[in-house]
């Protein structure tokens, strides 16, 4: 059962704005078991979201925009369930909350009215439904793990921590004999220790994340290939290598001028995409042979088609233009493209002191820090001019690409404490939301995007007004950690409600309870395995 | 099939139109899969047959514009009065559906489900490993044990049983000439019956509140008004027309797609033999979502009406149409309902509409949820519950009413 992570996003009448909040805290305080006020932990509406592993409700407010509610769910499974249950659920205060939400212009009003009209009793979830966005980027940090395998394995590894008691219980046994003295106890209590662990990542589902990725990467650089092959196609080899030749050092020189930080930005080592790039010489190279031969058919059809050559022809004279293609692309375009990126990053404006409301700050200070896991919401605005637009569109996408194919571990950097996170582009594509359940408390967090992870940070939120100024796309930004974190304080609302399926358990004590499950499952390990497997008890 | 039998069931339609109803009930889900996706608000003529979750949930949610449409019929069963089952949202609804609800008390329920576990633990335990279970379990039981409780003794002259039948029959499914005809009899029958009952319970002094009856004449002491004979007679009448029959047409059905489904009669029997009544419930309401009571109900459009309205299926409904939802349909919808072809019994109460949705949610709904496991569960509890050999074996109707199910067990 595949985890899905949806949020909605509704513009709220400034005048209904309190007593929607009023509404969202009731949900809280009414339903709250424990702790009084404790976020988190609502057995309750657990029961009833059956699929559900964090649920938040929250309203963004800001002096730049009206205020916005926003529902973030991550849930197994299909939506149209997952809605309904929600609405069965709290059916009557979500009708409320859309009360106070402006009525949509779209084709949603019609529908809007309907559900919100005085006496109506029509189910919001058909509008909710309209409004649901697909994030652009997402994460989670314990892949292919349903809810229900995640509490089963939890109360697994509880029994087990029982059976062990203080240690004596496996002191004079070998890892095996212990493994298989608790598989024998506990088998009764857990039927499904006799099954085969199901695989939490298919291979249709991994083939398919670098079938995408690999299909993103060549759309792209295919696309860039344009202009050296049709140059190729107008100017003999002479006068094209004597353009290029002009026009890359021409362009490398600009670009080695504006490459380097501007004084006061630099936080960490210059050229640090390009010493990736070499560093990774062998990929790019790979990268480039893939390209080509991918391409060359593409262009020899299109040269059999639009210039009525023969195959054989076609072949050669298409292989001629790729190579153009090819050195256009690496020595002027995608030169040009960060000399251009840099242009905008020096020009751009960065917040050094955003101004974050008192109240506002107390509040979310308040609702954290009450159980291992943390939630955090924040709405910032993109930067208004194109480019930078299609930086955030396009790099946002491939980097969702790239973490769906290649981090299947849960590790982002080297932090692995983000149990759902996700981006997406609300009111138009013109502001961008970043929705995160995590572990341990916000200041922990942030530390660990500055220390481990701001590069990926930077890449993702480097297009935002106000965010620290960056190099070379990735480069400096997030690391500048003080400022990073005021203006990703300033850009947060408080959490006004929020549902965790599994309060106390954190990420990497869930891959823990999976292996330890995992290695209940098995009729026999080796000696190896079997001692790995001891070392997690 | 025993004479009881005969004589409670009117005899059904021919041979063959009796195979129609039965391939047509077993067709309906393919048939409402196809509606919902290619048709999902579909009209013919004026009626209008809704199938998708959401539509269902809304047309009986909105009863502002559709109204139930048992008004006219149960003014001839009731000689002219009125019944909070056939009646808009007003005061006097409210009035007669609060009056009603007062006569509940406390611990009613558990003595209830008491009662009729007992009484269906001896007829299971009196049967020698093979059982008819329409007639001599089901009715049997619901019959005893809700006439008890509300205070409506058996006629000496005819037979409650088919007075109930035959009313809920035309009140609800038929109304072919021979069956009014009956009914003109019938109904005069039902209430000169209790008006009987009534004033001998005057007459005896009988002030004891351990059923309905006393409970409604404890309350007319206090307030002759409210509490008329001619308004107690009416509703005892409709709740002996509409509540008793039912059990007897669902338990049969339940237990028939239990017996369907190997794993599902399994866990049913392990909950009944750990004495598991809330889950024996999900299961018996489980079993029912594949083949309800009634699949489809009927609505009226009191006013012109957009289904729908604001998705790219609103579809406008003119007064006086008739509106047929189809309940079967909506508890199957994948949209909503998680897994739809999977046998859970531990899915949220949302997801049934057995007892309807809204203003005219099954009054006998709580009644209904004590019983169903309590007759159940002495039978559910016995090892290696079966189909008996035979036709017998397999549960027959006669036109929708079930007839006949034999099944066997170890002692």
């Amino acid at each position: 059962m595949r985890l899905r992570t949806r949020s909605i996003a509704l513009e709220v009448r400034p005048s209904h704005k309190a007593k929607l909040v009023g509404i969202l805290v009731n949900l809280r305080g009414g339903r709250s078991r424990g702790r009084e006020g404790e976020p988190g932990y609502y057995p309750d509406v657990l029961a009833r979201l059956p699929t559900c592993h964090f649920l938040s409700l929250c309203v963004f407010e800001s002096a730049d925009y009206d205020p916005t509610l926003v529902i973030e769910a991550n849930y197994d499974g299909d939506s149209g369930p997952f809605w309904a249950c929600l609405q069965h659920l709290v059916g009557d205060e979500l009708r409320e909350a859309l009360r106070c939400c402006k009525r949509p212009l779209d084709h949603s009003g019609k529908l809007y009215d309907s559900i919100t009209e005085p006496g109506s009793r029509r189910d919001p979830a058909p509008f909710l439904e309209c409004h649901v966005m697909r994030p652009k980027a997402f994460f989670h940090g314990n892949r292919g793990m349903p809810r229900d395998r995640i509490l089963a394995e939890a109360s697994l590894a509880n029994a087990v921590q029982d059976r062990l008691g203080n240690g004596e219980a496996g002191r004079d046994k070998t890892a095996e004999e212990l493994r298989e003295g608790l598989r024998t106890e506990l088998m009764p209590k857990f039927p499904w220790l006799a099954e085969k662990p199901k695989p939490r990542i298919p291979l249709g589902e991994t083939a398919l994340d670098w079938l995408k990725l690999a299909a993103a990467l060549f759309l792209f650089l295919h696309l860039c290939l344009v202009p050296g092959a049709v140059i190729a196609g107008l100017i003999g080899d002479g006068k094209h290598a004597l353009l290029l030749g002009a026009a890359s050092v021409a362009m490398w020189a600009v670009f080695n001028k504006f490459r380097k930080p501007l004084e006061g930005v630099s936080t960490t080592r210059p050229g640090l995409l390009l010493s990736r790039l070499v560093s990774n010489a062998h990929i790019v190279l790979a990268v480039l042979a893939a390209l080509f031969l991918f391409s060359w058919p593409i262009v020899a059809a299109g040269n059999v088609l639009a210039l009525d050559l023969e195959w054989s022809a076609a072949w050669k004279n298409s292989a001629r233009q790729l190579g153009w293609g090819i050195g256009w692309l690496m020595l002027f375009i995608l030169p040009g493209l960060l000399v251009w990126m840099r242009y905008l990053e020096r020009h751009d404006s960065s917040q050094e002191a955003p101004q974050t409301d008192p109240v506002m700050l107390r509040q979310m200070v308040e609702l954290e820090d009450w159980i291992p896991q943390n939630h955090m919401a924040s709405v910032v605005s993109l930067r208004p001019n194109i480019p930078r637009r299609l930086v955030a569109y396009v790099g946002t996408l491939l980097i969702h690409l790239a973490l769906r194919a290649a981090v299947r571990d849960g590790y982002l950097g080297s932090m692995r404490t983000i149990h759902c996170a996700h981006w997406a582009f609300i009111n138009n594509g013109s502001r961008m939301l970043f929705l995160s359940n995590f572990d341990l408390s916000w200041e922990a967090y942030f530390d660990d995007f500055i220390e481990k992870a701001h590069e990926g940070v930077t890449a993702i939120w480097g297009g935002s007004v106000g965010f620290p100024p960056t190099t070379m796309l990735i480069e400096d930004g997030a690391a500048h950690g003080r400022a990073f974190k005021r203006w990703a304080r300033h850009s947060m609302s408080p959490t006004r409600f929020w549902v965790s399926a599994y309060p106390d358990l954190t990420v990497d004590q869930i891959e823990r309870n999976n292996r330890i499950a995992n290695g209940l499952c098995a009729r026999r390990l080796s000696p190896k395995a079997a001692n790995a497997w001891a070392g997690d008890l | 099939m025993s004479p009881c039998q005969e004589h409670v069931l009117r005899s059904g339609p021919g041979k063959f139109k009796q195979w129609v109803i039965g391939r047509l009930r077993a067709a309906l889900p393919a048939i409402f899969a196809l509606l919902r996706a290619v048709w999902p608000i579909a009209k013919i003529g004026k009626t209008h047959l809704v199938s998708l979750h959401d539509d269902v949930r809304e047309v009986m949610l909105t009863d502002c514009a559709f109204e139930v449409p048992y008004g006219t019929k149960l003014k001839v069963l009731m000689e002219g009065q009125t019944v909070f089952v056939g009646m808009r949202d007003s005061p006097g609804y409210r009035s007669q559906l609060d009056r009603l609800q007062s006569l509940a008390r406390k611990g009613d329920m558990e003595r209830l489900a008491a009662a009729a576990q007992e009484r269906a633990e001896e007829i299971v335990s009196a049967a020698e490993g093979e059982l008819e279970v329409v007639d001599t379990l089901f009715r049997t039981v619901t019959f005893d044990v809700l006439e008890e409780y509300f205070g409506v003794t058996p006629p000496r002259e005819g037979d409650m049983r088919v007075w109930s039948t035959r009313m809920f029959e035309y009140q609800f499914l038929a109304s072919d000439k021979s069956l009014k005809d009956e009914i003109l009899q019938l109904a005069p029958s039902l209430l000169r019956h209790i008006e009987d009952i009534i004033q001998g319970r005057l007459a005896n002094g009988d002030d004891s509140e351990d059923d309905y009856l006393g409970r409604a004449l404890a309350k007319q002491r206090e307030n002759a008004q409210d509490w008329d004979d001619l308004f107690i007679r009416t509703m005892l009448s409709a709740l002996m027309i509409g509540g008793p029959p039912q059990p007897p047409m669902v338990l049969p059905q339940a237990i028939e797609q239990l017996l369907r489904r190997p794993g599902a009669l399994a866990t049913a029997h392990e909950a009944a033999t750990k004495g598991d009544e809330e889950l024996v419930f999900g299961h018996i309401f489980e079993a029912l979502r594949f083949d309800p009571i009634s699949p489809i109900l009927p609505r009226k459009a009191t006013r012109d009406y957009i289904i729908a309205e604001g998705t790219r299926r609103a579809h406008k409904v003119s007064k006086g149409d008739t509106v047929v939802v189809a309940i079967q349909s909506a508890m199957s919808d994948p949209r909503r309902i998680p897994a739809p072809k999977e046998f859970i019994p531990t899915r949220q109460h949302w997801e049934y509409m057995h007892f309807g949705l809204g203003l005219h949610e099954c009054f006998g709904r709580h009644i209904n949820r004590a019983i169903f496991p309590a007759i159940c569960m002495p039978l559910l509890r016995r090892k290696n519950l079966r189909r008996a050999e035979g036709p017998g074996g397999h549960l027959s109707f006669k036109g929708l009413f079930p007839a006949e199910l034999k099944v066997r067990f170890d002692r």
